[in-house]
């Protein structure tokens, strides 16, 4: 078969873990044609990653075993290869770029050093100066502003977005056939991922290189695939041409995928039964001219210099019953004023009331009664909740705390009836953290929140570490409970599909400001602030 | 509220029966008469006294018996002497070193208990609201820390027994009241760490007092390291009072470990025995403590609770 460039056939990958044998990868197969681009689309554990990082060889071989199958890369077996062989080809003719930009360079040597290296590896005849020649051609490539100049920069004073770039010139520095990406842009913002996807969409047509994209994100698919290849548990439930598989997907794991997506998601016939009145009803929350600045402390007296204006005269009202989402990104202080609300973070100015009561300057023993009112639901499923309390113990005490329940057995009685609101089982009373799940630990941390029957819950990025069809569920729940309870939510994220399934209202936060804010179909729709318009071109949307 | 009474009736609950107790110790020492009870602190004059009966230690020689009138000439190797069983053999002034070592744990493994709990309990408390409160607490804190660092314990001691005397118990507070910072620091450093994290947020947004903040949901969090240290400290302890007592300002009237490695030292001729079973003993102590440690890290942990075979 001429014409292909990679050619994975029935590859299967085992891991070895505590004694068992993990099948990472059963039996995948696809190919990939010479300039094209090939995305592996899957859920967190699905193997995506396992099987390029066999394409490359890069899993730990005393872990790592392939008990069958053959990677033809231009006709050759990478299986069959040895050390040598391989790193021959590692690099100069397939390259790779990872997710996190952060950690992937080296902090204390300079981009220039560092390309160079890479380079002068793989093409050891060239010199000094005509490696650092093509470094700086290489980041030109990828757009970097003034590239002769950040040869001797160090990672540090880049941004995301630009160590992304980084990390793509050093790939692209040897001109390989094959680029693996994994996951590149899930640690960027929209806008910094529209500009690399671009980016790359252009590097691809300059060079004529093939791509394999890892992502978990259809609508990148949609503007970077010609191939798609579905993955679940290891195994390859769909292969074939994109558009194709997101139009008409055969297998019914991918229908369910693209089901969940937030755009796709069927929003229930909401009942608002506050939405009429809403405007004439005093807000549940008011928030008048508030600022949260750190200082930055500089010399020996630590005098303060300047400030980090994470909030800065930021005015908002919340009203009763409505679900209010907080866009932005990150950076852009959305977190701050979310934990500003609930007095987590203590705020330098202004004022926040709830239900007519002011919340800023009170002293923690007042403010213990008002807790009760607002509650929070963390992002991160590994640190929101404490490792060495049962779950029984994490949403019990508060309880205590503030009086629910007339002894143990019924604030035991009252948890158990928690679980089952956010459709647990009610056994999970007894274990501990680290035996549930993301998504079911994300449950937990919303029955923790409702442990009080608060009016009022600041949700920050709770679904954004959590796989699409867990994020579907837990944004049903979510939708319910609100029903349930005529709960308030300030809603923090990211995810522009997710504002527009799930609020009525949405703000637009950048550089510590509210740019623009109203009802979501109009801000969504008609935005006016030219931010809130580059935000919504840049995100990656399926077209159907 | 329901905290508070749970807490005074249980507080309640004690001093009844504290009271209930001592009542019961007075009727019970006005109407029984208990028989008289002899503890020779020598045991071989116990053989001349006309007893009914009497029940001998295993090793039968008390540490501060000489034995010369049973003809000890004083170093006399393990198991060297005939009609005499000594299994660690004798030492300078011709006592058993068994029964002196026996005798020795007492004052080593107290002071080096107390001496660390004192200090962990100062450190944990001081490093806990460094870390959590940060800014100015923590900077006055660190300085406070600094201070303490400063104090060369063993020259404070020295001065303390040169004005006060000898004495063990204001041993064991000197080492602890010197010996916390080491202690505040990891727990400061954890704290820091964990005071950002989400489940400590959710914990202040649930109203909880600070005391279960501080407690239930960070420390235990961020224990792992200070126990490690603290097996450390115990032995460290230890060492301390052996080193006292190996410059001669230990304890007087009672052995211990150190002040026994100090006579092995100052006899003119090396006699193994009396170094090797004091130092081993020190050394295995310190080791002990540092499993136990170790155990107890993991026992703490419900992911390898399982494994270090505790039972939920």
């Amino acid at each position: 078969m001429s014409g292909q460039l990679l050619e994975v056939r029935n590859l299967r990958t085992y891991l070895q873990a505590d004694g068992r044998e993990v099948r990472a990868v059963d039996d995948v197969s696809f190919s990939i044609p010479k300039g094209d681009t090939f995305c592996l689309v899957g859920e967190s554990g699905s193997g995506k990653s396992v099987s390029a990082l066999s394409v490359i060889r890069l899993l730990p071989q005393d872990v790592a075993s392939h008990p069958s199958g053959e990677i033809l890369f231009n006709g050759c077996d990478l299986l069959k290869l040895d050390d040598p062989g391989i790193r021959a080809i590692r690099g100069s003719q397939i390259a790779m770029i990872f997710q996190e930009p952060m950690t992937s360079l080296n902090p204390v040597l300079t981009i220039g050093e560092q390309i160079t290296e890479a380079l002068q590896l793989h093409r050891p005849e060239m010199s000094d100066a005509e490696a650092e020649q093509r470094t700086i051609t290489a980041l030109e490539q990828v757009q970097m502003p003034q590239a002769s100049r950040r040869f001797r920069d160090y990672p540090h004073q880049l941004s995301g977005g630009q160590r992304q770039r980084v990390m793509i010139a050093m790939a692209l520095a040897c001109q390989p056939q094959l680029l693996i990406a994994d996951e590149p842009t899930t640690a960027l913002d929209v806008t910094v991922q529209a500009e690399i996807l671009r980016l790359m969409r252009k590097l691809q047509d300059d060079t004529g290189m093939s791509m394999l994209f890892i992502t978990h994100d259809f609508g990148v698919v949609a503007q970077m695939a010609q191939w798609v290849g579905v993955m679940q548990q290891g195994k390859m439930v769909e292969v074939g041409p994109c558009s194709e598989v997101l139009r008409k997907p055969r297998h019914s794991y991918t229908k369910q995928l693209l089901a969940a997506l937030p755009e796709n998601l069927v929003k229930p016939v909401s009942v608002r039964p506050h939405s009429q009145n809403a405007t004439d009803q005093t807000p549940l929350l008011q928030i008048r001219d508030l600022k949260v600045w750190f200082p930055i402390k500089k010399g020996l007296l630590r005098r303060t210099v300047d400030y980090v204006r994470a909030v800065d005269e930021v005015s908002l009202d919340i009203p009763q019953g409505q679900i209010v989402a907080l866009v932005g990104e990150s950076g852009c202080g959305k977190t701050t004023l979310g934990r500003a609300v609930l007095q987590l973070e203590p705020p330098t100015s202004g004022s926040i009331r709830i239900q007519g009561q002011e919340l800023t300057g009170l002293s923690a023993r007042e403010l213990r009664p008002l807790r009760r009112k607002m509650q929070i639901a963390f992002q991160d499923p590994q640190s929101s909740l404490n490792p060495r309390l049962l779950i029984e113990t994490t949403l019990t005490e508060p309880m205590k705390v503030h009086g629910i329940g007339a002894n143990h057995e019924q604030r035991i009685e009252l948890a158990g009836l928690l679980l089952e609101s956010v459709q647990l089982n009610r056994d999970f009373l007894w274990r501990y953290p680290h035996e549930f799940s993301g998504g079911q630990r994300q449950r937990i941390g919303l029955a923790r929140a409702l442990a009080l029957n608060p009016e009022f819950i600041v949700c920050d990025e709770i679904t954004s570490a959590l796989d699409v069809s867990v994020q579907a569920e837990i944004l049903q729940l979510l939708l319910s409970i609100r029903q349930q309870r005529n709960l308030t939510l300030l809603f923090i994220t990211h995810n522009i599909g997710v504002v527009e399934y799930l609020s009525d209202r949405t703000v637009v936060m950048y550089k510590g400001k509210i740019v623009e804010q109203g009802e979501t179909a109009q801000v969504c729709g008609q935005p006016q602030h030219p931010y809130t318009q580059k935000l919504l071109e840049a995100v990656p949307r399926l077209s159907l | 509220m329901a905290v508070y009474r749970l807490r005074v009736g249980s507080a309640k609950r004690i001093l009844l029966f504290l009271l209930g107790s001592a009542l019961a110790a007075v009727l019970v020492n006005l109407f029984v008469k208990p028989p008289v009870l002899v503890i020779y602190d020598d045991f071989r004059s116990a053989a001349y006294t006309e007893a009914d009966w009497r029940v001998m230690p295993p090793i039968p020689y008390a540490p501060t018996d000489y034995l010369r009138d049973l003809g000890s000439k004083g170093l006399e190797a393990p198991l060297a002497t005939e009609g005499r069983m000594h299994l660690m053999g004798t030492e300078e002034n011709g006592a058993d070193v068994l029964s002196r070592m026996i005798h020795a744990c007492r004052i080593s493994l107290s002071i080096g208990l107390i001496a660390s709990g004192i200090a962990l309990l100062i450190g944990v408390v001081v490093g806990g609201l460094m870390g959590y409160f940060s800014g100015i607490v923590d900077m006055l804190g660190m300085r406070l820390v600094e201070i303490f660092e400063d104090i060369p314990t063993l020259f404070l001691l020295l001065t303390f027994v040169a004005f006060f005397g000898r004495s063990l118990y204001m041993m064991m507070v000197i080492i602890g009241v010197t010996g916390w910072s080491g202690y505040a620091r990891y727990v400061r450093t954890e704290f820091l760490k964990l005071r950002k994290q989400d489940y400590v947020q959710a914990a202040v947004a649930g109203g909880l007092p600070l005391s279960s903040i501080l407690f239930r949901h960070m420390l235990p969090n961020g224990v792992a390291p200070l126990l490690v240290a603290v097996s450390f400290g115990v032995a460290g302890a230890i060492l301390s009072e052996a080193t006292l007592s190996f410059l001669g300002l230990g304890v007087v009237d009672a052995p211990s470990w150190g002040q026994m490695l100090d006579q092995a030292v100052k006899s003119s001729t090396f006699n193994w025995w009396m170094a090797v079973f004091p130092g081993g003993a020190i050394f295995m102590t310190v080791f002990a403590y540092n499993l136990i440690g170790e155990a107890f890290r993991d026992a703490i942990d419900p992911k390898l609770s399982s494994k270090a075979g505790v039972n939920r």
